[in-house]
């Protein structure tokens, strides 16, 4: 047993040694004994810690944003920490109650009135005018909306919609003459479009490479409501007035597409599905430009997407915003929070490499700036940003959101109608909102 | 020597203080992380209760609530159903598992290791090949497979995305990872079972099949029992592999009743609520203990 | 007479028959395609992680075609990720709830089991009580308590809980009391305190009951979930179930790196035994069921 048991210890050394190695920064990680309290590991002298959602595409590009940051020589560092986007905010909240929280953090734009009701957010105002961040250099609109009660709360860095991806080799003969894509408009024609699609492609290969459950059937859904002229889900008065009939007209359209063998039933992994060739089109958020772009001998090209619904001027997408936010720390001093902004406001002039990720970025002067037009595919789809909806600003669009989901996603499932979909959308925010 | 009145005290006291040293380490810790949060949960329950502290006293408020909540109910019944569709599964194959490697065979140790392999992968890791495996569409093993054996291109299984596949999936996953430790313990018990017995039935002239059926499963009984209660009760705490595999999903097809006190304590900042439901899960779990201990205790009388 | 039956006897101590029959095949050959299905997951993993992705492979099955590489490993390792420090304190924390479990119950259940005082039955009571308390359902108070405790994202919090487990109490318990009296009386008239007897008789006599809750205690540990995702807010906390999900949840199309990152971290854990298990199975068979 004694064997056994140095052995073990034996191990746990070895691995601590080769773990203290793979520590790149300097900092100690204990071997056997001493058991440092991570806190102090964790910040480093004049180091913010942020804790960033951002993966894939998106989390490369903002490390890379983190990292030529910190090659300016700031007074304080940034170090940049990747958390699981699924349970991003439960873990935010929880950490800044006990006091862990980070120095620096995300927030989506539907998500900051929640945080603010929680009271997890610092007001930025006071510090950006002392490190001179002139706020009108980024789109007022999202500013207006990262103010609450008189004083601004988020940076924004970025709004971030639905755009199409189509696969411009299984798109032959449907293609302009200049290489794009032109979509119908109009319920009927676009399913139209999608049916010729489907005929003219080989077996085993299909139109439309899109999920049957989660986030992008809602905010497919969604798109097409607003352009249906649908009134908001709830009012910043708490008022429902989801609209049933628009709800239940959209749902069923969607529908159609699954059910005439469009799109591949219970698809999860769709965007390795298109960018495998197997797919003509794609929906997914603008960050997947990143991804579909990095694919080896994938021709394709990005347009705005499909305007099923209304008329001329009705067009309206699903879209969000990526905001930085100063999580609320006792440690945080004013010249902490200076520091933050500091970092926002390089992360806005710069925002010219957070495009890369895809996402159009808030910084005006950035977007219509000749690097910007140069980008491949984002000056394309640049415009989407005007159409946006958002949520009506209450602290509720997350578990709205999520019920909503939930309730699509079973309806395209094929469990239950639309009607009944919308009574129990209707039902669950109902009991959230009490 | 004959110790006095006096003497006698001085000893039991003596006595006392030297266990008390003995026990005092462990008695702390207990006492605070096992014991304490029970009461703390308790109390808890019948408060408004968030991240930043205690809000306001509801009574019986959030167990009212629960009994009237679908989503509690759904949560309790999809943990049942975990148990009702694992432990017979699990049981079972650990069972046949223990006696294929215990036989004779020139690769009975390596069968014996493959087999328990799985428990002592992370939790983590057999959520992520269990995903992948399962994947539509030629993307996955299965899915790839299937295929290549002949079926037809279009012919998809979906078995993350169906609700009533995706609890196969789940069970199947847990099987895999958890069959192994089972099977250790009917293994260890195989081997307690005198070889006379055996010898005796074959010079009787029993077959092989009788003597499974004869000697060997009744002498497994009193482990089946105890193993049984261990593995409904492990199953009723069913959290991790679940969130994994399927978040609960797809919808909340599969999602367990730990799972939703997690979501409502930490995502909604429900902690009075979880609390409450917490009690519940305690309640089951003691009354499957106080089956188990009883069970335990009948089968040493025998 | 005595000559056939004793050769019959010598042939069915073995356990079970040495002919070769049909049945014996068959048998084999069933068990053995039950081991390959059961190591198939853990065989296209490893397959997986020695491949880099080339996002249009047609097919899973691929993977298992040469070419084969380990840039994945290097760079997983070399890349300055987390997996390592992950990897350590997974090993770290199960280590020290191990040692530190075998020091607190051996010593408490010896006292139990051995020593003469008062409330000796009272407490093996409450000691008893603590196994109906599953953690799972007293996470939530758990956790407040933590957090007054100012334990919450540290190393101490992760251990501490882990220690307060009754289990192994009782299962020391009972394979003490068996240990007999007069070994431990020789000791005391030898002139030993109660700490000597403890450390130089039940020690030693306890090995194999002390293994086995070692090993099981270890791979719980090394296991467990719910309650590191709750404390752990940092990441250079995190333990191995926790932080791979992070991990892999950055790559969507790219499944060879979450797969190198898997592999990783079963290794060291699958060496482990495959190495020690002569005495995991001994223990288990000297003391599994019994407990």
């Amino acid at each position: 047993m004694k064997k056994l048991l140095s052995l073990l210890i034996a191990l746990a050394l070895l691995l601590g040694g080769v773990g203290a190695l793979a520590e790149d920064d300097g900092i100690v990680v204990n071997e056997a004994g001493a058991v440092e309290n991570p806190e102090d590991i964790v910040a480093g002298e004049n180091e913010l810690i942020f804790w960033s959602l951002f993966s894939g595409g998106e989390g490369a590009v903002m490390e890379a944003i983190v990292d030529n940051y910190n090659a300016t020589n700031p007074e304080y560092t940034v170090r940049n920490v990747m958390l699981d986007w699924g349970q991003y905010y439960t873990k935010l909240t929880t950490a800044v109650a006990v006091g862990k929280g980070p120095d620096i953090g995300v927030s989506h734009l539907a998500k900051l009135p929640e945080l603010y009701d929680l009271g997890v957010v610092t007001a930025l105002d006071a510090a950006a005018e002392a490190v001179g961040f002139d706020w009108s250099m980024v789109n007022q609109n999202n500013v207006a909306a990262c103010t609450i009660d008189g004083s601004i709360y988020a940076m924004p860095l970025d709004t971030h919609p639905n755009v199409l991806f189509y696969n411009k080799d299984l798109l032959e003969g449907f293609l302009n003459e200049d290489g794009t894509l032109t979509i119908p408009s109009g319920a009927e024609e676009f399913s139209a479009w999608l049916g010729e699609v489907q005929a003219a492609l080989p077996e085993g290969k299909y139109a439309f490479s899109f999920p049957t459950t989660g986030d992008d059937p809602f905010r497919q859904w969604w798109s097409f409501y607003f352009q249906d002229g649908g009134t908001p889900v709830v009012t910043t008065d708490l008022e429902i007035t989801l609209d049933k009939e628009k709800t239940v007209e959209v749902l069923n359209y969607m529908k159609t597409w699954y059910d005439n063998g469009y799109i591949p039933l219970k698809l999860e992994d769709y965007v390795q599905y298109f960018t495998a060739g197997n797919a003509a089109i794609m929906i997914g958020g603008v960050w997947n430009t990143y991804t579909v772009e990095n694919v080896e001998g994938l021709n394709f090209g990005v347009t705005l997407t499909p305007q099923c619904f209304g008329g001329e001027g009705d067009y309206a997408i699903w879209g969000d915003s990526h905001t930085l936010i100063v999580p609320v720390k006792d440690s945080h001093t004013d010249e902490i929070v200076q520091a933050c902004v500091k970092f926002f406001k390089y992360a806005s002039e710069n925002s010219i490499d957070w495009a890369t990720a895809g996402h159009v970025v808030a910084n005006v002067n950035v977007v219509e700036s000749e690097e910007y037009a140069a980008l491949p595919y984002r000056a394309d789809y640049k415009d989407a940003a005007n159409y946006v909806v958002y949520f009506e600003s209450t602290p509720y669009s997350y578990p709205i959101r999520d019920a909503m989901i939930a309730q699509i996603g079973a309806f395209f499932s094929g469990e239950q109608d639309a009607e009944t979909t919308y009574d129990m959308i209707v039902e669950e925010i109902e009991a959230t909102i009490s | 020597m004959q110790l006095t009145q006096q003497g006698k005290k001085q000893k039991r006291l003596r006595g006392d203080l030297i266990a008390a040293c003995f026990l005092l380490p462990f008695t702390v810790l207990y006492t605070i992380f096992t014991i304490y949060p029970v009461f703390q949960g308790a109390y808890m329950s019948f408060f408004k209760w968030n991240l930043m502290g205690k809000q306001a006293f509801i009574g019986v408020d959030n167990y009212v609530n629960m009994v009237e909540d679908r989503y509690f109910w759904q949560a309790l019944w999809n943990t049942t159903k975990f148990v009702l569709y694992s432990t017979p599964a699990i049981m079972l194959s650990s069972l046949v598992l223990a006696l294929l490697a215990n036989r004779v065979s020139p690769l009975k140790r390596l069968y014996r290791t493959v087999f328990f392999l799985p428990n002592l992968l992370s939790v983590a890791v057999i959520s992520y090949i269990t995903i992948y495996m399962c994947q539509p569409y030629d993307m996955g093993f299965l899915s790839n497979l299937m295929h290549t054996l002949g079926a037809p291109t279009e012919f998809e299984i979906f078995w993350l995305k169906d609700k009533h596949l995706a609890w196969v999936t789940v069970v199947v996953a847990t099987l895999w990872w958890t069959q192994g430790y089972n099977m250790m313990l009917y293994i260890s018990a195989l081997q307690d079972i005198p070889d006379q017995l055996y010898e005796a039935a074959s010079i009787d002239g029993a077959t092989p099949r009788q003597q499974l059926f004869k000697i060997t499963l009744p002498m497994l009984s009193k482990t089946t029992a105890l193993i049984l209660m261990l593995q409904i009760i492990a199953s009723y705490k069913v959290f991790q592999q679940i969130w994994l595999i399927t978040a609960g999903g797809p919808g909340r097809a599969t999602r367990p009743l730990i799972q939703y006190i997690y979501e409502q304590g930490f995502q909604k900042q429900k902690l009075g609520y979880a609390c409450a439901m917490s009690f519940v899960l305690f309640f089951i779990l003691i009354i499957l203990t106080l089956i188990q201990r009883k069970v335990g205790r009948k089968g040493e009388e025998e | 007479m005595t000559t056939v039956s004793s050769k019959r006897h010598l042939k069915a101590r073995s356990g079970m028959r040495r002919q070769i029959t049909p049945g014996t095949v068959t048998l084999e050959a069933i068990t053995f395609l039950l081991a390959f299905i059961v190591f198939v997951p853990i065989l296209w993993s490893f397959v997986v992680s020695l491949k880099t992705d080339e996002a249009s492979l047609p097919g899973a099955f691929h993977y298992f075609l040469p070419p084969f590489t380990i840039a994945n490993y290097i760079e997983v390792l070399s890349g300055g990720t987390k997996v390592l420090l992950w990897l350590f304190n997974s090993v770290f924390v199960a280590v020290v709830v191990t040692i530190g479990m075998t020091l607190l119950c051996s010593m408490a259940s010896y006292a139990i089991a051995k020593l003469q005082f008062r409330y000796r039955k009272g407490i093996y009571m409450y000691f008893l009580a603590g196994l109906m308390v599953p953690g799972e359902a007293t996470i939530v108070a758990l956790f407040v308590l933590a957090n007054e405790l100012k334990l919450i994202d540290t190393y101490l919090g992760l251990i501490l809980p882990a220690l307060a487990g009754s289990m192994n109490i009782i299962i020391m318990t009972s394979f003490l009391t068996g240990i007999p009296n007069d070994l431990i009386e020789a000791a005391r008239i030898d002139g030993a305190g109660e700490f000597r007897t403890y450390k130089d008789v039940i020690l030693p006599l306890s090995r194999t009951v002390i293994v086995t809750v070692s090993i099981f205690t270890f791979i719980g540990n090394w296991n467990s979930y719910l309650w590191p995702y709750l404390c752990a807010m940092n990441e250079d906390l995190f333990t191995l179930p926790i932080g791979i999900p992070t991990f892999v949840s950055q790559f969507s199309v790219d499944k060879t790196i979450p797969m190198t990152v898997n592999m990783i971290a079963s290794l060291p854990i699958l060496l482990f035994f495959i190495i020690f298990e002569k005495q995991i199975v001994k223990g288990i068979s000297l003391s599994g069921i019994k407990g």
